[in-house]
């Protein structure tokens, strides 16, 4: 019985001996912390447009911003309202306007989608389509608007268009 | 290399939400451009009171020199575009039958005479015979006169010749001749007539002194027709 109790005593030591090595080793850690900020794609009216009508035409453009997310502390101008009064068949109105990548990376035109009405025909000149604005550039653009024959008289015509952007390695 | 049914309806899942997942990656801008165009009118009438300080305002004959019994009616069609004017129980050297009224630009944008049509019923004899004389005035919307033309025996004096006036029949060359390509900006006018007394009125109408007997018991119907359209077109 005794030997048995003196066996026992033995292999608990062993094991904890064995324990006792195995804490022993000493570790250490090297720790990467990363952060990560994302850029903006962004672009805007800027300036003050301008305009020109054929006679008896007038034309009123407005830039005000449409709700698009702004960096913090700026307004972008992402809308642009037109108004043309007296309108007639073969009359016309160009509005010139700036395009400013106020965003962080730049930005490829991927062109202009509107519902405009048969009566009217508009053209979009001085940016294509697969243009990038470098951030911080602009483009001078210029909005024509003509009225086509069949027009009706007294009559008000009202559309939209988007002009649309996209990152510039799309 | 085969797949069983169980793998391949997963790895599709997998491999189409990827694909939606690099559509979405890439960031789109817009702007918006918002246009409203509101077009015009283009409309001319006939004076109708509407230029305080002118006889013509108001479409109305006079006469000039003797033409008692003469019958006369004017009216206008309900565009106010044709006027329609009878003449009945005219004889030779009736004094001028004067028929004096304007036309306005009242819409917003300038129209062109493009012609004027003049459509004559009646016994051709008798329409030779209807002569014709006026003055047309081309005012701003100040009154302003720009020019004025006239054409015939104008004035037509009483007594005088009428071999200078104009036969009925050739009125809608004359006037085309005068006027056609005429601009009336908004407000401006062209006037068949001026407030100068007894020789205001400018569209007139009288019988030649030598009118056969065969003119007689007959009746005129003259309708006049201004066409305009855009000052630009084409």
């Amino acid at each position: 019985m005794k030997s048995k109790v003196a066996g026992l005593f033995a292999v608990v030591l062993i094991a904890l001996a064995v324990l006792g090595f195995s804490y022993a080793w000493w570790t250490e850690t090297l720790t990467i912390s990363g952060t990560i900020t994302t850029g903006e794609l962004d672009v805007a009216f800027t300036g003050t447009p301008s305009k020109s009508c054929s006679d008896y035409m007038t034309c009123d453009v407005n830039l005000v911003d449409g709700g698009e997310p702004d960096l913090p502390g700026h307004t972008d101008m992402s809308k642009m309202t037109v108004t043309v009064e007296n309108a007639y068949p073969c009359g016309w109105c160009n509005i010139t306007f700036t395009i400013t990548n106020v965003g962080s990376i730049p930005a490829k035109f991927t062109g202009m989608t509107g519902d405009v009405p048969s009566q009217l025909s508009v053209t979009l000149e001085g940016i294509n389509v697969g243009d990038t604005i470098a951030v911080g550039r602009s483009k001078t653009c210029t909005l024509k608007i003509h009225v086509e024959e069949g027009a009706g008289e007294s009559t008000s015509y009202t559309f939209t268009l988007t002009l649309n952007f996209g990152q510039f390695n799309a | 290399m085969k797949v069983s049914k169980g793998y391949a309806l997963p790895m599709l899942l997998i491999i189409a939400l990827g694909a939606i997942g690099l559509s979405y990656a890439w960031w789109t801008e817009t702007l918006v451009i918002d246009p409203t165009v509101n077009t015009g009118e283009l409309k001319v009438e006939f004076v109708n009171g509407q230029a305080p300080g002118k006889d013509w305002n108001t479409p109305n004959w006079r006469t000039y020199g003797a033409a008692p019994h003469v019958i006369r009616t004017w009216s206008w069609s309900p565009d106010k575009l044709t006027i329609y004017i009878t003449l009945s129980n005219m004889y030779p050297r009736t004094g001028s039958q004067r028929f004096a009224f304007g036309i306005i630009n009242t819409g917003t944008i300038p129209a062109k005479l493009k012609d004027v049509t003049v459509t004559i019923t009646g016994d051709p004899t008798t329409v030779h015979y209807i002569r014709t004389q006026g003055k047309i005035e081309y005012c701003k919307n100040d009154l302003t006169k720009v020019w004025e033309k006239s054409f015939g025996n104008w004035p037509h004096i009483d007594g005088d010749p009428y071999e200078k006036d104009i036969p009925l029949e050739n009125l809608e060359n004359t006037l085309d001749s005068l006027i056609a390509g005429t601009v009336l900006y908004p407000g401006w006018m062209l006037g068949f007539g001026e407030d100068e007394g007894e020789e205001s009125g400018s569209l007139g109408f009288a019988m030649h002194a030598t009118a056969p007997e065969g003119t007689e018991g007959q009746t005129i119907t003259v309708a006049i027709t201004f066409t305009f359209e855009q000052w630009n077109a084409p």
